[in-house]
């Protein structure tokens, strides 16, 4: 039972007065920049780093952890209020999210988005002290071939997101990974497609696409609604929490959305954000019954945002336990530890468990908090829809201003905001979806890095694809992922020709 | 009229400047930072500027311009009034390799900047994973030379220092490497650390965890004395590869025509920041040696640097495509 | 020919103009081989396969029904995009208070029942909130005022 004593040292170090004041700091001021869209955990968490040299390494970590994983509690809010993603894991969440708020149950979507994220973080926390070592051991055995077919799988995935046209959403996701092709390209060094435009060569800024062609975009659409169809929003508010209904449907969805979270969560690089999509994906295909996916089904924002929040938690274990970071943020935590002098690796278990235990004990105080901290917050963001639109549109276009300049201070992103948002809207009106162009964004990059260095390493030998274990698993899944999205299709087709 | 007018403009910038370097800091400082938050250039540039605001009692903004290869935080230092209010946190990358690399880049180093002084130097090192065959970095170069262009070693990106001195042994001493790019230190060294590659070059601060938990070992610095944090490590230069000496640094920049007052007074208080016990041990951590050089010194140290990066990057024809 | 969807037939064009577009800007860079992909490699055959996926939109589109072209508002479109560059603008010249007031009134007359009083109402409380929490609260580097 050495766990326990690990987590009796731990709650020792978090259960103090200074440590639980910061806690609650970092998860406060996390939700605050959660709801702000644009403004992430990464640039607050570099605004606070210099505050932290004065606090001993527990407090600082304590604080910045709380910020990052709040953030995650707070990046629903808009999604679902006014279909902004702040970040790319919340792009899900606008799916069914932003549906239910205009059906009048914004309240139980942020509801069950706090509910899901607390269970999530709750169980994630608990990986967290259990298995970090084991499941770090994992993160380094992925090789290059098995990021790309996890990344094959994952685009597969996307397709599903949609509900329209499988052949429009095909060609979303292709969009994507064209437009992910902008920049630098990692292994040869060139620049492509950035017609000698500096700000171009880091890639398009995924913020200005994503608030263009989500919440730009549904701006404009709205506001040629004129009239009662506008004001769909604040006629029927409808009841601020779930109710026991939604907690039964959506009890399942939280608990694959873990699941799901916790295991890609601790893979570097696309692996948080994959999970949220992943969820998603898999919700819609085994959920019973599954008929209201993309018209506001509760299990729609269940599922991703426990994903995510999962994610969020066991991300810490690559950083904690191998000093590998696994997204921007937590390279700022390892910069956080070295500037106090603690190297983070393997050996901070063994050498600081106060440090490691008193941050996985914070963790899951933190989510109590969180809980805490948003459960009546829900009313005050439902109550904000009954403002009439014709003012709450020019604040969320300066929300989204704001918050895309703020990423670089670069005004050249703000160009790229009306360039996406511009384009947004045509494709909404053709009737194509933003969601599985916004996943080929973020993963074509990924995808071509990883299948050009496996095939650099192997020295141009290709099956490396099928002779990893772990790449033949995922490429295997994402053929009968393919399976099942075309076959029903195409027996739909074929009953139509039938019936000409 | 118009040439009144300029006559009139000059005058008064020349009179602000002269009452500014009196009462210089009189308004917040912005130090800019061309990458994002997080990286080595980013901690220094904050640990400096906060000392600096504590000190000054003036408020000391880092702002980060991340993007184009350094390009744009760099212009727009370079672009901004030389009053000692922007100055610029760079590093290698910016000042030794990108003018190598790029021959259009759109600054110039003694054009537009004078060096304040050196804040930190770090040195690079060459890794193997732990189970790869090669204990002596003699080892390690003598495969290289026998199967060329066969053993992967990792670097922080194409067109890095790193990826640099890897050329650069190619050419003085024939051990070509299979150069294998990361999008920067931490997952290169993770992939050296899990076995993707068996070998990999890297800034000492990010080969470091790996080394703690046995999974990679340091073969050889590729600095010009071996580092006090880590005496056991030999220099490639004690191993015989005497041309190659690199390291990577970051400096603290003003732009060119900044007063001589103002930029005394900067060196001087930097300088003893540097010299505070708690700036020294978080820089030691990322096992580098804190800067404190004199400016004259380090503009010479930033020349020789380029020199050598320009022959490695002709010779070896590394190109921005 | 009559074209009986004229939403997809567009959509298809318009896929398939894009694809051909990255094709041909994708010659500029080393291809490779599938073995050694050179960074032209990827755009070339996404380029093809978009081009591909447009035809399989704008052909079917002659033959069998589906949706008309959608009404496209100028208006809305317009002013926001307008505001959003303005902002931009603003805020490099003459600092984020007048950028966050330029936002609010030009994006403001994307509505067709625009108030007056109400949008300077509004210009105001979002300039007074944003550098409350923006700059204030999160202390984020921006220069409120044009410099004088």
């Amino acid at each position: 039972m050495e766990i326990l004593s690990n987590l009796a040292i731990g709650f020792g170090v978090a259960v103090t007065l200074k440590n639980l004041a910061y806690c609650f700091l970092g998860v406060f001021l996390g939700t605050l920049i959660g709801v702000l869209p644009g403004i992430g955990p990464v640039a607050t968490v570099a605004m606070l780093l210099p505050l932290t040299f004065a606090l001993d390494p527990a407090t600082a970590m304590i604080m910045l952890a709380g910020i990052y994983y709040g953030a995650q509690y707070g990046g629903s809010t808009t999604a679902i209020l006014v279909n902004i993603p702040g970040e790319s894991s919340a792009v899900v969440t606008t799916l069914d999210g932003y549906q239910m708020a205009r059906q009048g149950r914004a309240g139980p979507a942020l509801g069950i988005a706090a509910i899901g994220s607390f269970v999530a973080g709750t169980i994630a926390t608990l990986v967290v002290a259990l298995f970090s070592p084991p499941l770090a051991e994992i993160a380094l055995k992925f090789q290059p071939a098995d990021y790309f077919s996890l990344m094959v799988f994952g685009l597969i995935g996307a397709v599903v997101l949609a509900r329209g046209s499988l052949r429009k959403a095909i060609a979303m996701v292709v969009i994507g990974l064209l437009l992910g092709l902008v920049g630098t390209d990692v292994n040869s060094g060139v620049m492509r497609f950035t017609f000698g435009i500096p700000a171009l060569t880091e890639g398009i800024s995924f913020v200005a696409l994503a608030m263009g062609m989500f919440g730009i975009a549904e701006v404009v659409y709205n506001l040629e609604q004129r009239g009662a169809s506008r004001q769909v929003f604040g006629s029927r508010l409808g009841s601020v929490l779930p109710s026991r209904a939604d907690l039964a449907q959506s009890a399942p969805a939280i608990a694959r959305g873990t699941l799901l979270g916790s295991v890609l969560g601790i893979l570097p690089g696309g692996g948080a954000l994959l999970s949220s999509f992943a969820a998603y994906t898999i919700e819609k295909k085994v959920a019973r019954p599954p008929r209201n996916f993309g018209d506001g089904d509760i299990r729609g924002v269940a599922a991703p945002e426990s994903a995510n929040n999962a994610g969020a938690q066991t991300s810490f274990i690559p950083m904690l336990t191998l000093g590998v970071p696994s997204n921007p943020t937590m390279a700022l935590m390892i910069g956080a530890l070295m500037i106090q002098g603690i190297q983070p690796g393997p050996q901070v278990m063994s050498q600081r468990p106060e440090l490691f235990w008193g941050v996985v004990a914070s963790m899951w105080i933190g989510n109590l908090f969180l809980l805490a901290l948003n459960l009546p917050m829900v009313g005050l963001w439902v109550r904000l829809l009954a403002v009439p639109y014709r003012m709450l549109f020019p604040a969320i276009l300066v929300f989204c201003c704001i918050g895309v300049f703020t990423i670089n201070n670069n005004v050249f992103d703000l160009f790229q905001l009306v360039v996406f948002a511009g384009i947004g809207y045509v494709l909404l009106k053709l009737g194509c979806e933003p969601a599985p162009l916004v996943l080929g964004l973020v993963l074509g990059p990924m995808m071509e890095e990883y299948l050009r260095r496996a095939l650099l390493i192997s020295l141009g030998d290709p099956t490396v694809l099928v002779t990893s274990p772990i790449s033949a698993v995922f490429l295997l899944a994402a053929v009968l992922l393919l399976a099942s999205i075309a076959i029903p299709t195409i027996r739909a087709k074929r009953e139509e020709a039938m019936k000409e | 009229m118009r040439f009144l007018a300029a006559i009139a403009t000059a005058t008064m910038t020349l009179a602000a400047t002269q009452a500014w370097s009196q009462d210089y800091p009189a308004k917040p400082i912005r130090i800019l930072v061309p990458f994002a938050p997080g990286g080595f250039v980013d901690t220094a540039a904050r640990i400096v500027g906060q000392k600096l605001g504590e000190r000054w009692g003036q408020q000391v903004i880092v702002e980060n311009r991340p993007g184009g290869n350094g390009f744009i935080a760099v212009l727009a230092a370079a672009k901004a009034p030389a009053d000692g209010y922007t100055l610029l946190m760079a590093h290698t990358g910016e000042f030794v390799v990108n003018p190598a690399v790029f021959p259009n880049a759109p600054y110039d180093f003694e054009r537009d900047f004078r060096p304040i002084t050196l804040i930190n130097d770090a040195p690079i090192a060459w890794v193997v994973n732990n189970n790869a065959p090669y204990k002596t970095m003699q080892d390690l170069l003598a495969a290289a030379k026998a199967t060329p262009n066969k053993i992967g070693a990792s670097s922080p990106g194409n067109g890095s220092i790193n990826h640099l001195v890897m050329e650069w042994m190619g050419l003085t001493h024939g051990s070509k490497f299979l150069h294998v790019p990361y999008k920067g230190g931490a997952p290169a060294m993770a992939a050296t650390a899990g076995g993707e590659v068996p070998a990999g070059i890297a800034a000492l601060s990010s080969a470091m965890p790996h080394m703690q938990s046995g999974r990679v070992r340091a073969l050889a610095l590729t600095t010009a004395e071996r580092t006090p944090a880590f005496k056991d490590i030999p220099t490639l230069k004690e191993l015989g590869v005497k041309e190659v000496e690199a390291s990577i640094w970051v400096g603290l920049f003003a732009p060119k025509n900044v007063p001589q007052p103002i930029a005394d007074k900067i060196y001087g208080e930097v300088a003893k920041i540097l010299e505070l016990p708690d700036v020294k041990a978080r820089f030691a951590a990322g096992g580098g040696v804190t800067g404190g050089m004199k400016p004259a010194e380090f503009t010479a140290k930033i020349k020789r640097e380029s020199t050598s990066a320009k022959k490695v990057v002709v010779e070896a024809k590394i190109k921005a495509e | 020919m009559r074209i009986r969807s004229q939403s997809n037939f567009w959509c298809g064009l318009l896929f398939a103009a894009l694809g051909v577009t990255v094709m041909i800007l994708a010659r500029d860079y080393r291809i490779g081989s599938a073995a050694r992909m050179g960074p032209g490699y990827f755009p070339m055959l996404l380029g093809a396969l978009l081009a591909l996926l447009g035809l399989t939109l704008t052909v079917p589109a002659l033959f069998r029904d589906g949706p008309a072209f959608p009404r496209l508002h100028l208006r809305p479109l317009a002013f926001v995009l307008l505001g959003i560059a303005a902002f931009g603008v603003t805020l490099e010249y003459l600092g984020f208070v007048l950028a966050v007031a330029a936002l609010v009134v030009i994006g403001g007359l994307a509505d067709p029942d625009l108030r007056p009083v109400e949008i300077a109402g509004v210009a105001l409380f979002m300039a007074v909130f944003s550098v409350g929490v923006f700059a204030v609260l999160l202390g984020m580097p921006l220069t409120l005022w044009p410099a004088l």
